[in-house]
């Protein structure tokens, strides 16, 4: 069971893309967290408690309430439960180190390029940048703590950083980097030099992942040729639709973080921890995701909230098309290369 | 980090970001070698994996998932019974300040307005699981 709590629509930052819309001071209640942590545990199998936002580090004392109840109760219970936070990387100083580091959380740190491109994509709201600030503290994290996940939002605007921040993040630690374009921008004039990094980018994926400090670049990692000498692990799967929910800060419930923006859509709404989970509308959300994706040619493995998202759907499928074929091209021809290099070490042995 | 794996580290991001088009065999013969002569402990003992990460997600892998009670070996899973991070500088022992600040045994707690919680952990689990609805 895995149970996201959108802590607060508010947030520092001001990032022009970004899918949350509009912010606002909206927190979430002390009582409807405690419904969260409730649904979490009434929950079967494994259990996970994510933390989102707005910025849920503005929240820091309720996530640390929190988490410090569901690991009580975790342990009291026998159950197994893993923490993950998502986070502009903004508010990282001793104290939430040592807490993420303590609880051990996967934490996810959103980071869009060099100081210059981070402070233009993702400014704080009264317009100053924040890319010295935020590339302090993701160097600092990288070499505290253990799970460290890095997201950046690839723009046409911040396209020509991207391999000098790709290099500076794996030179200062980072194994995992997830590459994340914005779908709603438009392409066409950076189209080229795009795919030339996309293409650069394949390769030193690729080829780091043949060493003993990989670096797991989404989304070109899933290309690796694993066999027998080199075992695929397994993936994680979002399980939207099923036993994974997303509670925003009024108790409204959803199938995923993406799809709470700023509380207003009823229509991807699947209840409130008050009356309970709607799971027939989950399932129905569920399959107009994967007929959206089916129409778009996106297919099975797609993101099912992507035809469920407000805005030009069909131009964010068509771009998300676009760049997984662009994955797919970049990545084959290294992924063989590494095939052949493989089995040039078997007959070697 | 460890020096060594720092070393390491410094050596192959030389190799994937500024040592041109190498193709995979020569780069792999070359990250190869280099390690061969550097005794670093955990060289090879998990030489690849494939994205644990799905693309569209961003979810931590299944396999880190840690038991309960079992959230890290060195350290215990509450904040109050938590070492302070050692080792890492030579500044003062850090501490957590504020409300996840464990005191002392006869201290006040400095966490709050645990009502709410509190009551959750009254409750066994069975009673929580009948009070909210979830999917078969």
């Amino acid at each position: 069971m895995k149970v996201c709590l959108v802590l607060t629509h508010q947030c520092n930052l001001a990032c022009s893309y970004c899918y949350a819309g509009e912010k606002f001071n909206r927190h979430m209640s002390d009582s409807t967290l405690g419904e969260g942590l409730k649904m979490l545990f009434s929950g079967p199998g494994d259990l996970e408690l994510s933390f989102f936002g707005g910025e849920p580090l503005l929240r820091f004392s309720q996530m640390v309430k929190a988490s410090r109840w569901a690991r009580k109760t975790a342990d009291r219970l026998g159950r197994r439960l893993r923490f993950q936070v998502t986070t502009n990387a903004t508010i990282l100083e001793e104290k939430q180190l040592q807490f993420l580091e303590n609880y051990n959380f996967w934490t996810a740190l959103s980071l869009d390029g060099p100081e210059e491109i981070q402070d233009v994509a993702r400014p704080f709201v009264n317009g100053r940048g924040s890319g010295s600030l935020v590339w302090r503290n993701v160097e600092r994290a990288l070499g505290r703590l253990s799970r460290v996940h890095i997201l950046m939002v690839v723009t046409p605007s911040t396209i020509d950083g991207l391999l000098p921040a790709v290099e500076r993040l794996y030179r200062a630690g980072a194994s995992r980097i997830s590459l994340l374009p914005d779908l709603e921008a438009d392409w066409v004039a950076v189209e080229s030099k795009a795919q030339d990094i996309w293409n650069q980018l394949a390769r030193i994926c690729l080829l780091s992942m043949c060493t003993d400090q990989p670096l797991y670049l989404s989304p070109f990692s899933t290309y690796f040729p694993s066999n027998e000498v080199y075992p695929s692990e397994g993936q994680g799967q979002c399980d939207f639709g099923g036993r994974q929910v997303t509670i925003a800060p009024s108790g409204n419930l959803y199938p995923c973080a993406r799809l709470v923006g700023t509380d207003r859509r009823a229509d991807v709404r699947i209840g409130h921890v008050k009356t309970g989970w709607e799971k027939e509308k989950a399932e129905t959300l569920k399959g107009q995701g994967d007929e959206g994706l089916k129409q778009s040619g996106c297919g099975k493995g797609g993101c099912q909230c992507i035809p469920l998202m407000p805005g030009d759907t069909n131009a964010q499928l068509d771009h998300s098309l676009r760049f997984a074929h662009w994955t797919r091209d970049a990545a084959v021809p290294v992924s063989k290369e590494i095939e052949e290099a493989l089995g040039l070490v078997g007959a070697a042995l | 980090m460890s020096e060594g794996k720092s070393s390491r580290r410094r050596f192959l991001a030389d190799l994937l970001f500024l040592g041109g088009a190498l193709g995979a065999g020569a780069f792999m013969m070359r990250a190869d070698e280099v390690a061969a002569v550097d005794p670093l402990p955990d060289i090879h003992s998990s030489p690849v994996a494939t994205d644990p990460t799905p693309i569209e997600c961003e979810l931590p892998p299944p396999s880190d998932m840690h038991p309960a009670g079992a959230v890290a070996p060195q350290r215990p899973p509450e904040l109050p019974e938590e070492p302070a991070v050692e080792g890492r500088s030579a500044a003062p022992k850090p501490q957590v300040k504020g409300d996840v600040v464990a005191p002392g045994p006869s201290a006040k707690p400095l966490i709050t307005d645990r009502e709410p919680f509190i009551s959750l952990m009254k409750e066994d689990s069975a009673s929580i699981r009948g009070r909210v609805r979830l999917p078969e």
